[in-house]
């Protein structure tokens, strides 16, 4: 058995071990090494500041009475922390951006800088968190008579005091040693996250104890009697467990202490990056004993046991002493480290929004303060401190003999709820008012009160029994419980309904009704688009002017001497100067604000501002610009979206040109050598001839008129080739103007036939007219259209090896169209060279048939020439007609002239 | 994975969580079976819970330090260079 001084001992050992800690990492954090302190880590471990006594000993309660309804106060935040991209992610940066120091300040700074908002919220914040303070000190009142065995009959109030001032001077000692520029509290974290590593090890070993010292494994846990009724599966989820889920969600956002470690305390975004999945699981790790303890609780304690203190009485039934002063520690953590947080939250927000305000209204107070402010805040805070715990202790005094801690934990989760609407209403809509968020809160929070804070007080002799059975002076349709005549089983389902939804439905309403004053729409703007807007540009709306000794002084008295030179000194080196006294522009009141907003609150800081500055005005204009900006944003970013895609489709088509460039520059270089070697040739064998005849006197005449002949055909040939070349050149590059007239198309193929019937007999080659039209009336250069003709009939002519060589042609009109074809039973074309025949210089035959000479320009220009008159000249497929082999087979394709097209279709469809 | 994407499923999952733990489905698992010795909404809730927690890390793990905001871009877009990002703690 422990004794009541063995249990003292240990709990101020413990208190003794906080502060080291606390004092160690201030220590570090000061001397510039904040280190271990702002690790993700530390800060996950900070938020968990969430699992109070509640967790501890209250989860085991309620999954006792109530089997898994447990969890969904964990649920809850769990499913908040996941989906931390959308809400979390933007407090925080507000938070940072706005230097927000609690969650009236940022209430409050949203809606205009109001002050009144910020005292409702504040007054709203501390009444909901008295009976969650008052749980605390009951269960370590409760937790320290069960332990050390002193417990008579209902709990000893002056412990429960003596608790309360304990805790007073633990948190007024660490949590109002200094006013920061920014409210963090290194030590205080540091102690709170060694507290919670503290309370999720004890609770673990007592888990571990009672699945595997107790009960032998973990399905023997599930096979104990109680396990049938606290897991029944006739347990609805109801009504119930989704308001628990939707509360426990939103406290996580909305509770001061938690509002304080995960906003105002964050010293790094991206902390809350490892804290989305680091924190869920801490919560899991949490859970996870409370099952087994509850079901071996209710299993081997003897009936009548108060569930709640099952984490301590199972170890104590157990004989395991050690183990029961461990789970009474980590209670004891989990109590300490709440009310720790809470208590400097709460008492930041009542110094900054209740005490600064008045004093600074106050005329006589006004002057006094002039003296320290800092003095002033850290007094208020520390008043706020005991006032708060005062309140806590009262509450668990009149309540001593009722709730649960489970109850007495939702009834400030339901409080603190109503701060809700305000604020996911401010963070994501613009148009949301400062009137519709008073409006919902202080009704939500009339709604709260009435319906769940004054049936808690049944029975303690403030409220009597019939008020809350038979309702005010016997009104039934206001009782407490079922207002309006709802007889809701749940009264927490009941309050949650009826407050919030009034709640919201006012600050919408009464948001939609009013409408935005200036200061109001621009801290809206701020807000809704904090990732898009830089608030740094605040100064562009906010215009005024004061001297800069006023503002000197007047920072002096909330920064300190030394920080308020340096800030300065830094600002005046950012706008450029020498001096270290900065110009007291627009940017630097902004600037100002925002800091001194980090120690007193928005609201304060901008009454204290505007006591020294003058002449504010908000312009209208740029705010509106503001608004357009954001959308103008918007535009821009899909225009240049659109505009690589642009930027994109460019690129292929230009690297496509380019590649077709290469193939040109390729094509020229080849057309070049080609040339050079075609001139090469005949030139060279000009040159050795002429040598001969130069010096050799011995030759007979004959000879020499047989190399002079050689070489003037050389000439020939030579300038023909040059004029082909040119032709060409021509031809391409456009500048060869054909003369055009009315030709009859039929008439020149029977010319060109005739001219080159002398050629054809000299070769041996026969050359006949198959089916022809007589009328062909097309526009063309006779002369280049006679070219194309014997153009294809010497080289079906030239490169025929048949033995019975022959050529023919025939032509047709077909759909406006005049069609001439060349066919000879040569060897044919291969495949492969079907194309690249009419390239320049290419002589498909040629490989057959080296002997042959010809530069290979002929079907080139033919083609160009061809397709000058709108027409082509293409190789047809080989088809097998014809005797032997295939032999080849030239198509060209010229449109008729117009005009007579008709007439022509008639005559011939008459001669038919 | 960019960022759009990354933010995209976080919605996707906290949706999920919260179909997960609401009475339909929850009713599902309601039923007098056990699993691995143990009742099999438990099970199911807290293995549910886990693999919540394992997606979340997973995405957070996959957002780089670095990453641009999806607003923020759009932000320094509209910021001048006059403007200039004062630092949260004096000096710090």
């Amino acid at each position: 058995m422990l004794s009541a001084n063995i249990v003292l001992t240990t709990a101020i050992g413990y208190v003794a071990l906080l502060f080291l800690v606390a004092f160690v990492s201030d220590r570090r954090a000061r001397g510039g090494k904040a280190g271990m302190a702002t690790s993700p880590i530390i800060y996950t471990l900070s938020i968990s500041v969430y699992c109070t006594s509640w967790t501890f000993y209250g989860a085991v309660g309620s999954a006792a009475r109530n089997g898994l309804e447990f969890l969904t106060i964990y649920i809850g935040p769990t499913l908040v922390f996941v989906g931390w991209w959308f809400v979390l992610r933007k407090l925080v940066r507000i938070g940072r951006v706005h230097r927000i120091s609690s969650i009236a300040d940022l209430i409050s700074s949203r809606y205009g800088k109001s002050t009144r908002l910020a005292v409702l919220v504040t007054v709203i914040a501390v009444i909901a968190s008295t009976p969650y303070i008052a749980l605390q000190l009951k269960a370590v009142t409760t937790s320290f008579e069960v332990v050390s065995n002193t417990g008579g009959d209902g709990l000893n109030i002056t412990t429960g005091f003596w608790v309360a001032a304990g805790m007073a001077v633990f948190t007024i000692l660490f949590g109002t040693r200094n006013i920061d520029a920014n409210e963090r509290h290194h030590g205080v974290v540091a102690a709170i996250a060694f507290e919670a590593l503290v309370k999720l090890v004890a609770l673990l070993a007592v888990g571990a104890f009672v699945v595997h010292g107790v009960a032998g494994g973990i399905d023997n846990i599930f096979s104990m009697p109680p396990a049938e009724r606290v897991l029944s599966p006739d347990v609805v989820f109801g009504p119930r467990w989704i308001t628990l889920t939707f509360l426990a969600g939103t406290a996580i956002l909305c509770l001061p202490r938690q509002f304080q470690v995960t906003v105002v305390e964050n010293a790094d975004e991206r902390h809350l990056r490892t804290a989305s999945w680091l924190f869920p699981l801490y919560l899991f790790l949490m859970c996870l004993s409370v099952l087994p303890i509850a079901i071996a609780g209710l299993a081997l304690l003897p009936e009548g046991s108060n569930p709640d203190m099952f984490v301590l009485t199972l170890p104590m039934a157990e004989g395991q002493h050690a183990l029961a002063l461990l789970a009474f520690i980590g209670g004891f953590s989990s109590a300490t480290s709440m009310v720790i947080v809470a208590c400097i939250a709460l008492s930041i927000m009542v110094s900054n929004q209740i005490v600064m305000p008045i004093a600074l209204r106050l005329p006589m107070l006004s002057r006094a303060v002039s003296g320290d402010v800092k003095k002033l805040l850290l007094v208020s805070r520390r008043i706020s401190i005991v006032l708060i715990l005062l309140m806590g202790y009262v509450y668990f005094v009149l309540s001593a003999r009722s709730d649960a801690l489970a109850a007495m934990g939702l009834i400030a989760f339901a409080g603190v709820a109503q701060f809700l609407p305000a604020l996911i209403g401010g963070l994501y809509w613009r148009a949301a008012t400062k009137g519709g968020a008073a409006a919902g809160l202080f009704a939500g929070f009339v709604v709260w009160t009435y319906t769940l804070v004054v049936p808690s007080f049944e029975g303690s002799g403030i409220i009597t029994h019939t008020f809350v059975t038979d309702g005010p002076w016997g009104i039934s349709m206001l009782r407490p419980e079922a207002l309006f005549g709802i007889e809701s089983t749940d009264p927490l389902v009941h309050s949650v309904f009826w407050s919030i939804s009034l709640n919201l439905g006012l600050f919408v309403l009464v948001s939609l009704l009013q409408s935005q004053n200036t200061l109001d729409r621009l801290q809206g703007t701020l807000f809704v688009d904090v990732f898009r807007n830089p608030t740094r540009s605040e100064s562009r709306f906010i215009r005024r002017s004061a001297t800069i000794d006023d503002l000197y002084t007047m920072a002096q008295r909330i920064l300190g001497a030394e920080e308020a030179r340096r800030v300065f000194a830094e600002f005046a080196h950012r706008q450029g100067l020498a001096d270290d006294m900065p110009r007291p522009d627009a940017a630097f009141i902004a600037h100002l604000e925002r800091l001194l907003a980090g120690g007193v609150g928005a609201a304060s800081a901008r009454v204290m501002i505007s006591q020294v500055a003058t002449g504010e005005t908000i312009s209208m204009d740029e705010l509106i610009k503001l608004v357009d900006e954001t959308q103008q944003v918007i535009e821009y970013s899909q225009q240049l979206e659109a505009q690589s895609k642009e930027l994109q489709s460019t690129m292929v088509a230009l690297r496509e040109a380019n590649e077709r460039l290469r193939q040109l520059d390729a094509q020229k270089d080849d057309f070049l050598s080609q040339v050079s070697h075609e001139v090469r040739t005949p030139m060279s064998s000009i040159r050795s001839f002429s040598e001969i005849l130069m010096d050799g006197a011995d030759l007979d005449s004959e000879q020499g008129r047989k190399f002079l002949g050689i070489i003037h055909d050389e000439t020939i040939r030579l300038t023909r080739l040059l004029d082909e070349i040119l032709d060409l050149s021509h031809l391409e590059s456009g500048e060869l103007s054909l003369r055009l007239e009315d030709v009859n198309a039929a008439d020149v193929l029977i010319r060109s036939v005739d001219t080159c019937r002398g050629m054809a007999t000299s070769a041996g080659v026969e050359i006949s007219i198959g089916t022809s039209v007589a009328e062909a009336p097309i526009r063309a250069d006779a002369d280049r259209l006679s070219q194309v003709f014997i153009n294809l009939m010497s080289n079906a002519i030239k490169y025929n090896t048949s033995e019975n060589p022959s050529v023919t042609l025939s032509s047709r009109v077909d759909g406006g169209m005049f069609y001439a074809y060349v066919d000879d039973n040569g060897p044919g074309i291969r495949t492969e060279d079907r194309e690249r025949i009419f390239t320049k210089f290419s002589r498909a035959w040629s490989a057959a048939q080296p002997n042959r000479t010809g530069a290979g320009l002929g079907l080139a220009i033919s083609r160009a020439i061809a397709r000058k008159l709108d027409g082509e000249l293409e190789l047809l497929p080989s088809t097998g007609r014809g005797e032997g082999r295939g032999g080849a087979r030239f198509r060209l394709r010229l449109p008729l002239r117009p005009a007579v097209e008709t007439d022509l279709g008639r005559d011939l469809s008459a001669a038919e | 994975m960019n960022i759009s994407k990354i933010r995209d499923a976080i919605l996707i999952v906290t949706f999920l969580g919260v179909w997960l733990f609401m009475p339909p489905m929850l009713d599902v698992f309601n039923q007098r079976a056990s699993l691995l010795g143990m009742p099999l909404i438990v099970v199911y809730v807290f293995g549910g819970w886990l693999a919540l927690i394992g997606l979340t890390a997973l995405l957070a793990s996959r957002i780089s330090d670095d990453s641009p905001e999806p607003g923020g871009r759009d932000g320094d877009l509209a910021l001048g260079p006059d403007i200039k990002l004062p630092d949260r703690t004096p000096g710090g």
